[in-house]
């Protein structure tokens, strides 16, 4: 047996949990990425190219052994979108990301999920004072990052697309 | 927390494990290169990592995969066959590819051989399928050798593939085909083997 170490933690915040990407959340996403909203975040993506995306999620936490979570709402049990570290070719270094779905804003559903994936990645993860990558026209991701304790730091391109890299502080961790 | 196993095959001459972490070079060299045009190639470098990093998921997920074609005796990798199943697939897929290098041993038919087998005999399945572009002669050839047939009647995934059945679990099962298959890799396997009276020149 080739042991593939799966430990991908469940993380509770007061009003989401933070769980592995499932195969019943495949639906939402591939409706997610078919719209305009997922432009900003590596979208639009056909079915097939969300199923990949889907999976591959689980695939970066192997290769990585760190990755995303899917964010559900505790009180409807509704996935809402994604938080956590990306890593792959082409990234400068690891990534703090998040993406919300439209009927999740507005909530600080965002600032909780990420608050959550940030200390997790900075305590568990060795990875402290980590970047984020936004897409230039992403105006409420840039107001999250600040919400965060995130600065602007310089601008970039990834994967062909203009985007800027936003430094989050180092975060003091007990030991 | 959970970690998830996957089997490894060991056939004649090589050793069937997951994909791993230090294989990825060898699949991105393929992935982005003309050989990998049947399969959705080439890709950029992006593109091949995310879809090594879903063939790992795909395990995790479903339970069955693709695995990796490693020599047995000094571990370097030929390509990779297996299980196949991503959202969309009418139905279970046998697929295969060789790195470019490694065509003509007859490695993919070793391994597609052993990965049917162990689809059929451990997980209990009784029919699969390989989708193939037509223009792909080679793989077409190697359908047929393992005793696939082009059923006109499957569905397809986009209408651009052609559907070639496997013979089921049970027709397999002792059939002069499985003994024809298993002459044939002991073949590759043992080039310099001739039967009594083989003329040597």
């Amino acid at each position: 047996m080739t042991t593939m170490t799966l430990s991908i933690p469940v993380i509770e915040t007061a009003r989401l949990t933070l769980r592995a990407p499932q195969l019943d959340d495949l639906k939402p996403m591939a409706a997610f990425f078919e719209t305009e909203r997922s432009h900003m975040v590596g979208g639009p993506r056909d079915a097939m190219g969300s199923y990949t995306s889907l999976v591959s999620r689980l695939g970066h936490w192997v290769l990585n052994g760190y990755g995303l979570w899917h964010i559900v709402e505790k009180a409807s049990g509704a996935f809402i979108g994604w938080t956590g570290m990306i890593f792959a070719p082409a990234w400068s270094e690891p990534e703090l990301g998040w993406t919300l779905f439209e009927m999740a804003e507005g909530k600080g559903y965002g600032f909780e999920a990420a608050t959550a994936a940030r200390r997790h990645a900075a305590r568990h993860q060795s990875l402290n004072g980590v970047i984020s990558y936004i897409a230039p026209a992403n105006i409420r991701s840039m107001a999250l990052a600040e919400r965060l304790g995130a600065q602007f730091e310089s601008e970039a391109e990834l994967l062909g697309k203009p985007c800027q890299v936003w430094r989050h502080p180092k975060l003091e961790i007990a030991a | 927390m959970s970690s998830h196993s996957i089997p490894v095959i060991e056939t004649k001459r090589l050793i069937l494990r997951g994909p791993e972490a230090e294989d990825y070079p060898d699949f991105e060299a393929t992935f982005s290169s003309y050989r990998a045009r049947f399969m959705g190639g080439p890709l950029n470098t992006y593109e091949a990592w995310m879809l090594y990093a879903a063939e790992i998921g795909h395990w995790q997920i479903h339970g069955f995969g693709m695995w990796m074609i490693h020599d047995k005796v000094t571990d370097e990798t030929y390509g990779m066959a297996g299980g196949w199943m991503p959202a969309g697939w009418p139905e279970r897929e046998i697929a295969w590819i060789i790195w470019p290098d490694a065509a003509g041993h007859g490695y993919a038919l070793e391994a597609t051989n052993a990965a049917r087998a162990y689809f059929y005999e451990t997980l209990g399945w009784d029919t699969a399928v390989s989708y193939i572009d037509p223009k792909n002669l080679d793989s077409i050839r190697l359908a047929e050798r393992l005793g696939a047939v082009k059923d006109h009647d499957a569905a397809t995934i986009d209408g651009n593939d052609a559907v070639y059945r496997h013979p089921s679990a049970e027709g397999l099962k002792g059939s002069q085909l499985a003994h024809g298959i298993e002459m044939e890799i002991s073949h590759y396997a043992d080039p310099l083997f001739k039967p009594k009276g083989w003329a040597l020149d």
